[in-house]
């Protein structure tokens, strides 16, 4: 294990992505045309008449998009996240609308030396994805696997 | 007799130890890079060329996209035995998800197959209406590799709500 910031093996506190991304309604419909064609994810009315409330995200794309700012949030924090290796426990708390703006809140809890992604560090995480207003949307526990530094001499 | 079709049975009528195969997809680099562009932007899966020199040795896909594919044959099985049902959307909607692992990358090419078995009822009632499915799902590639497996709650509406 080498290269990782000692601020960022020991910290407890959760950092946040610097970025914020929003989900379009168009964004939505197409993700879910292509991988989730389920009616709230594809039109309003049957969004609204759904257990949902209204036209949703399909979860994996929150999911998704959550690991993306996860990996930002990390980044900021100077530790090279290169992708998800497990995920322990994940749940959507509630449903996600378009144009929210989305953060994740990232909790490092340890760091381990090894991966099953080659040439990678363990990072056991805490994400919480949340609204500008920190409704939470989803929350995972889970690992992700940081650039060890040594791919390259 | 009516048939009991997947999608619009009760919760009282899925049984414990039902297991499906239910989909295959083979996994195109185009797919891929388009995936990871948005979701997951390292050169690892989107940029070829570079990921020929990178920790798998070539381009692989974003956990996330394999799981995405999960949920699109999930969804296009259940159609399938759900046909004429406009209303009766009684289960689906998922919860949580718990044990997900990414085992082996999954390349360019690459056909992967995804299998489901039912493995727990809860009696828990959600909202005066819906009980909650456990299932575990895999997923093998052409090698009989499995390259990623969860387990997952969903909601399905009872038949006495």
């Amino acid at each position: 294990m080498s290269e990782i910031p000692s601020s960022a093996a020991t910290t407890l506190a959760a950092t946040t992505s610097p970025t914020a991304i929003e989900l379009s309604e168009k964004e939505i419909t197409q993700f879910a045309s292509q991988f989730d064609p389920q009616p709230y994810h594809l039109d309003a009315a049957a969004g609204a008449a759904s257990i949902f409330g209204g036209l949703c995200a399909s979860g994996w794309q929150i999911a998704a998009l959550g690991t993306r700012l996860a990996g930002d949030a990390l980044e900021a924090q100077g530790m090279a996240f290169v992708s998800l290796s497990s995920v322990d426990d994940m749940r959507w708390r509630r449903p996600s609308f378009a144009n929210e703006a989305l953060r994740a809140r990232v909790t490092v809890e340890r760091v381990e030396p090894g991966s099953n992604v080659p040439h990678c560090d363990t990072a056991h995480l805490k994400v919480d994805i949340v609204t500008e207003a920190l409704e939470v949307l989803a929350v995972m526990t889970c690992a992700a696997a940081i650039d060890d530094g040594k791919l390259r001499p | 007799m009516s048939q009991i079709y997947l999608r619009n049975r009760w919760f009282e009528d899925i049984p414990v130890g039902e297991f499906h195969v239910f989909g295959s997809h083979t996994f195109s680099e185009l797919e891929m890079v388009e995936f990871a562009t948005r979701y997951a932007p390292q050169p690892e899966f989107t940029d070829p060329e570079a990921a020929r020199e990178l920790r798998w040795r070539g381009l692989v896909a974003t956990p996330w996209h394999v799981n995405a594919i999960w949920m699109r044959k999930m969804v296009d099985y259940m159609e399938v035995y759900a046909q004429g049902v406009n209303d009766g959307r009684r289960n689906g909607a998922g919860v949580s998800v718990s044990a997900l692992a990414w085992l082996e990358p999954v390349r360019p090419g690459h056909t992967v197959t995804y299998t489901y078995e039912i493995i727990g009822k809860s009696d828990k009632v959600i909202r005066d209406k819906w009980g909650i499915i456990s299932s575990r799902n895999e997923a093998f590639n052409q090698y009989g590799n499995k390259v990623m497996s969860f387990e997952i709650d969903i909601l399905a509406e009872r038949a006495g709500a």
